[in-house]
């Protein structure tokens, strides 16, 4: 730096003023003509659409990298600061991909660490918006890797003593390396659908293990939200991935140590008394539960949550008379509503994010069991079921179960049964409940008297056998000895589950302050 | 021209539409069979029923256009 030998004297505003003028000129004219044409926003463009007008205070705007390069490197190719949405208070961390292409380096993370720790410990939302290329050399060569500044302690999650707050990611262009990383522990992440997210990225794999893939084969949206599901939200457009961050807050307390806002009550969209004819009273017969939900939560209150990773179950947020609730429903539809690995591992993620954020669990249940076979036992679906029984055992927000049509075996406590303690569990009329669908369950138990019946009077008897005993099993599926034995607290119409669930939530509440044990440290 | 998709692999069980028929939003145009559940596939508009892409015991694939209405 030459400053000092400059002949024209200029004052030490007017030299503030270059410098920040420099600053918010990121890469340059030519960088950030080159961004543009690839079909994004620069950083300062993001943040303009993320915040309200006028309220961006940047820190670390005058940064620059510790290894100096000829090329411009403003704030070391990342804009960090404070902004509010909807007059919330936010911290923002944008990495600027005009910027030595948004990679990371040591004072790159000393900015981010310092705005993710202000936001763990003064309770604040932190969105990360990535778009970024890894790691820089040599900045992080050798020995410098391991010196990275940052604290895991403060930068993956509030630090010890401080409540966890919301952290939401925003993938708009391509993101390997650390930002992939920080986005998989984020509470939202919302990709745009041309953008990927991966450990490493195309070149570092083809060098290492020979793979030829490209960005979207490695990280896109059939990757990240339909397979692993780390992507939650996938939208066309920058625009809808702002509006994305933007609704999700609305459900959303600044920190765990806060109730959940509440919104005005809105009517459901479809009237209520369609509900009895919503559910098929053949029990093969598959449907959509969309409609059911329709008619019972806040009319366009719901917030999808992962919608096409693990599709026999549907998470999403929503309201019921204003109140949030997360909502934890079968999807007869897909894979008939079976609880499979990937449906049992996002209702996990789900639960731990409405457990910390205190938002309570609404379970619809129609759900035939746990998905068997060796896939699913080559997935580890025991370990998935048994953490999610006990962190849904352990939730300390309110837990409503509404039994829609059936509730078999593990599929039923893992969506709020009698063991997961629920606060209140009902059954619709059209509910089936058992160890075991009856078709299968009698299969199983009366195997070998069935095959002794058809071995000594043909395949017509042991038919009509079976269907006996079936009968019989159904019989004891119905909901009335599980109300009579108070397993179920009620038998209610359908059309009266909207109210059930709204004074349900009101009581299980009650007077206490409206916040959960989970994420307040 | 608005088709109706399948919305999960599996066998076509029965066609409920014939060329000529006209649907709402909301009727059933097909019944799929997958994980021994009947999966009806419901028309997301109206329109008239200009070509049957299934048939009966056919095997579909997720996405795949079962019935093309005009």
């Amino acid at each position: 730096m030459n400053d000092e030998t400059d002949t024209v004297v200029i004052s030490p505003v007017e030299e503030l003023e270059r410098r920040r003028a420099e600053a918010l000129a990121m890469g340059g004219e030519e960088r950030i003509a080159r961004h543009h044409a690839s079909g994004r926003l620069t950083a300062r463009e993001r943040i303009a659409l993320l915040v309200d007008e006028g309220s961006w205070r940047e820190v670390g705007l005058l940064a620059l990298p510790e290894i100096r390069r000829e090329a411009p490197s403003p704030g070391d190719a990342i804009v960090t600061g404070f902004g509010r949405i909807d007059g919330r208070k936010v911290c923002i961390v944008a990495i600027d991909a005009t910027v030595l292409a948004g990679t990371t380096a040591p004072v790159n993370m000393r900015k981010q660490n310092r705005v993710a720790e202000w936001a763990g410990r003064k309770g604040l939302p932190l969105i990360f918006l990535s778009d970024n290329d890894g790691g820089r050399i040599p900045d992080l060569l050798g020995w410098r890797f391991s010196g990275v500044p940052f604290d895991f302690r403060s930068f993956l999650q509030s630090p010890a003593g401080s409540p966890a707050t919301p952290r939401i990611t925003a993938v708009v262009g391509p993101s390997f390396g650390d930002a992939a990383l920080h986005a998989a522990i984020a509470n939202l992440v919302v990709m745009k659908r041309d953008a990927s997210i991966a450990l490493s990225g195309p070149p570092v794999i083809r060098g290492a293990i020979g793979e030829d893939v490209s960005n979207e084969e490695l990280g896109g949206p059939q990757v990240a939200h339909e397979t692993s599901g780390s992507a939650h939200v996938v939208v066309d457009a920058e625009e809808e991935a702002i509006a994305s961050i933007k609704r999700f807050l609305t459900y959303m307390p600044d920190a765990a140590d806060l109730p959940a806002p509440v919104a005005p009550p809105v009517a459901p969209k479809r009237d209520p008394e369609e509900l009895p004819g919503l559910v098929p009273s053949n029990p093969r017969r598959g449907y959509d539960m969309r409609k059911i939900l329709q008619a019972i939560l806040d009319e366009d209150s719901m917030f999808v949550w992962g919608e096409r990773y693990g599709r026999s179950l549907i998470t999403a947020l929503a309201r019921i008379e204003g109140q949030p609730v997360g909502v934890v429903a079968s999807q007869p539809m897909q894979r008939a509503g079976v609880l499979d690995v990937p449906a049992l591992t996002k209702e996990l993620r789900f639960v731990e994010l409405c457990d910390t954020f205190n938002l309570p669990l609404v379970f619809f249940q129609d759900v035939p069991g746990l998905m068997i076979g060796t896939d699913a036992e080559r997935g580890g679906i025991l370990t998935c079921y048994e953490r999610l029984a006990s962190a849904l055992a352990q939730a300390t927000v309110p837990k409503l179960a509404v039994i829609v049509r059936k509730a078999y075996g593990g599929g039923h406590i893992a969506m709020g049964g009698r063991p997961v303690n629920p606060d209140l569990l009902v059954a619709w009329p059209t509910a089936e409940m058992g160890f075991m669908a009856p078709d299968v369950g009698v299969r199983t138990v009366y195997r070998r008297r069935l095959d002794a019946l058809e071995a000594e009077q043909g395949a017509e008897a042991r038919d009509a056998l079976a269907a006996e005993l079936e009968a019989e099993w159904a019989a004891e599926s119905r909901p009335w000895e599980a109300a009579a034995n108070i397993i179920l607290d009620d038998v209610i119409d359908p059309r009266e589950t909207r109210q059930v669930l709204a004074e349900g939530l009101d009581f299980a509440w009650g007077t206490r302050p409206r916040v959960s044990k989970r994420g307040v440290a | 021209m608005a088709t109706v998709d399948a919305h999960i692999t599996g066998t076509v069980w029965t066609v409920e539409v014939a060329v000529g028929d006209t649907v709402d939003e909301g009727d059933v145009v097909a019944i799929l069979e997958s994980m021994k559940m009947e999966m009806p596939v419901e028309a997301e508009a109206s329109g008239k029923v200009v070509e049957v892409l299934c048939a009966s015991g056919d095997a579909v694939t997720e996405g795949q256009p079962l019935v093309r209405l005009d």
